[in-house]
């Protein structure tokens, strides 16, 4: 029998039984799953099927009805306000978790009255505590990385969306997250501005960088994915490696949905 | 056109239009942030504190500035008046003034006006920005501090000029209360040399060139943006 490759991983992510509904809308009916150390892990699935809701449980951009989320080895504590409704119960620990896990969003969010470098070191001086130069000298390093370094002291406005995604994870991995968390990273660009997107994510990937990536690019999630998850009605429907989800899916649904994107493609 | 009195009387127009700037930047300044707690209280979720910041703009809105002056003025002041323990404290050389009744007056009103003005404003800051501060970690005050408020001020820099400049306009009033403003001086100035334009020409100008000046200095602010196309 062949070693579990993860045995020896640490879990980064925790997810358990997760729900979630807006209104009397179920968006979240018991997602469970794992995302270990150096895991690359796509979230796919319809539109409306919950992915951005999953992701933004993650960091708490929305707080689940119930449910257990534990990063980086910390369990989220959650408490019921007066009308029963769940809410986290120390907004510092969230503070806390969510300077572990960075999100890079489908509309890149940069601060456009910053400059590149500005938008960069905001959160490492301001909230991390690092000192100013060494916090500039990681920023120009990772600029360099994505490769628009000329640009660092331009304001967001005057770049293309590429640019501007790139930087987007430039200010992301500017905090040392433990996971990167993608929404869509691509889904607001031409296709010839995603591929240099990609090809960032794609190196960070070969790094080792611990990702969850939402998307609707499957032969890039094919590619990079250490596991896929497939979502259906807030459900996980499949899960397993990219070939396994990709080339034998046990769900029928599963199953079409991937061929559908591929022949779109 | 009789301008003899100017060589007499300059000394106390320079007192007069330096009474004018003090009452622009102190109610300016503390209803700036009035306002800016005024804004926030008109978006906050918690149901009695966005009851009260709309009522509050309400009743500043609905009232002539002037009768806010004089209800603070007479009414307060009178009500001072017979509290022998204010009478007797270290406040009382201010309280008797209408300088500071003036001053909040104003104060109050430009927390309403301008409030509502950066409610809108600070409404119009795209969300994604927000979020993407909120999701990297920051404190709640910090987003505000570092990334909202920042964006909203620089999107109302026009509008901040122009209320600057009617606020200015507004201390004008404080000369019906005994103060010795401007206006107030044109008055004294009216009475003791029975000329009626030449005072008030001279102080027109002095206001138009204080508005000039606002305006100038807003300019300048907005012309230091480069990123002001993207706001
Ligand atoms: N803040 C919200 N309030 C109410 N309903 C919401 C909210 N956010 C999401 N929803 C609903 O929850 C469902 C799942 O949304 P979610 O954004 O998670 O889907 P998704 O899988 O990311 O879809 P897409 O591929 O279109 O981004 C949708 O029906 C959506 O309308
Ligand atoms: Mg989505």
């Amino acid at each position: 029998m062949l070693p579990d490759p993860h045995a020896t991983k640490q879990a980064v992510i925790e997810i358990a039984d997760l729900h979630k509904r807006f209104g009397a809308h179920p968006v979240l009916q018991g997602v469970s799953f794992t995302a270990h150390q150096g895991e690359v892990v796509s979230l796919i699935g319809a539109s409306g099927s919950g992915k951005s809701t999953l992701l933004r449980c993650m960091n708490l951009l929305e707080v689940p009805d119930s449910g257990r989320i534990v990063i980086a080895g910390e369990q989220v504590a959650f408490r019921n306000d007066r009308k029963g409704q769940t809410m986290v119960a120390d907004p510092r620990q969230v503070e806390r978790i969510r300077t572990r896990l960075a999100m890079v969003f489908q509309q890149f969010n940069l601060w456009p009255h910053m400059t590149v470098l500005e938008n960069l070191i905001e959160v490492p001086v301001r909230v991390l505590g690092q000192a100013r130069p060494q916090a500039i000298e990681l920023a120009e390093t990772l600029l360099a990385k994505v490769g628009i370094a000329d640009k660092r002291h331009h304001y967001p406005a005057f770049l293309s969306g590429g640019q501007q995604q790139r930087v987007a994870i430039a200010r992301a991995l500017a905090t040392r997250p433990s996971v990167m968390l993608f929404d869509e990273p691509t889904s607001a660009l031409d296709p010839e501005l995603a591929g240099e997107v990609l090809k960032v994510i794609r190196n960070l990937a070969q790094e080792g960088c611990t990702m969850v990536l939402v998307t609707h690019e499957m032969a890039f999630a094919r590619e990079v994915s250490s596991k896929v998850l497939f979502l259906h009605q807030g459900r996980i429907e499949e899960v397993g490696t990219a070939q396994q989800v990709f080339e034998s899916p046990s769900s029928e649904r599963c199953r079409q949905f991937v061929n559908a994107q591929f022949c779109r493609a | 056109m009789d301008f003899s009195w100017f060589s007499e009387y300059h000394p106390q127009l320079w007192l007069a239009a330096l009474t004018t700037v003090q009452l622009l930047l102190v109610s300016g300044s503390a209803g700036f942030v009035l306002a800016i707690l005024v804004g926030f209280g008109r978006l906050s979720k918690q149901p009695f504190i966005a009851w009260f910041s709309l009522s509050y703009t309400n009743l500043i809105r609905g009232t002539p500035l002037l009768v806010q002056i004089y209800v603070l003025y007479y009414g307060l002041g009178s009500l001072f008046q017979d509290m022998p323990t204010l009478r007797d404290s270290i406040l009382w050389p201010y309280l008797r003034e209408g300088f500071w009744y003036v001053a909040l007056a104003l104060t109050l009103s430009v927390g309403g006006y301008l409030g509502e003005v950066l409610k809108s404003g600070l409404r119009a800051v795209p969300k994604g920005g927000l979020e993407a501060a909120r999701a990297l970690g920051m404190p709640r005050l910090l987003v505000i501090r570092r990334i909202w408020l920042p964006q909203t001020l620089y999107m109302l820099l026009p509008t901040l000029a122009g209320e600057s400049v009617m606020l200015l306009k507004s201390t004008a009033l404080a000369s019906t209360v005994a103060v010795m403003d401007a206006l107030g001086v044109a008055n004294l100035i009216r009475n003791q040399t029975f000329l009626t334009y030449e005072p008030l020409l001279i102080i027109a100008g002095l206001y138009l060139l204080l508005a000039i000046a606002i305006e100038q200095l807003f300019k300048r602010l907005e012309s230091r943006l480069p990123f002001r196309n993207a706001l």
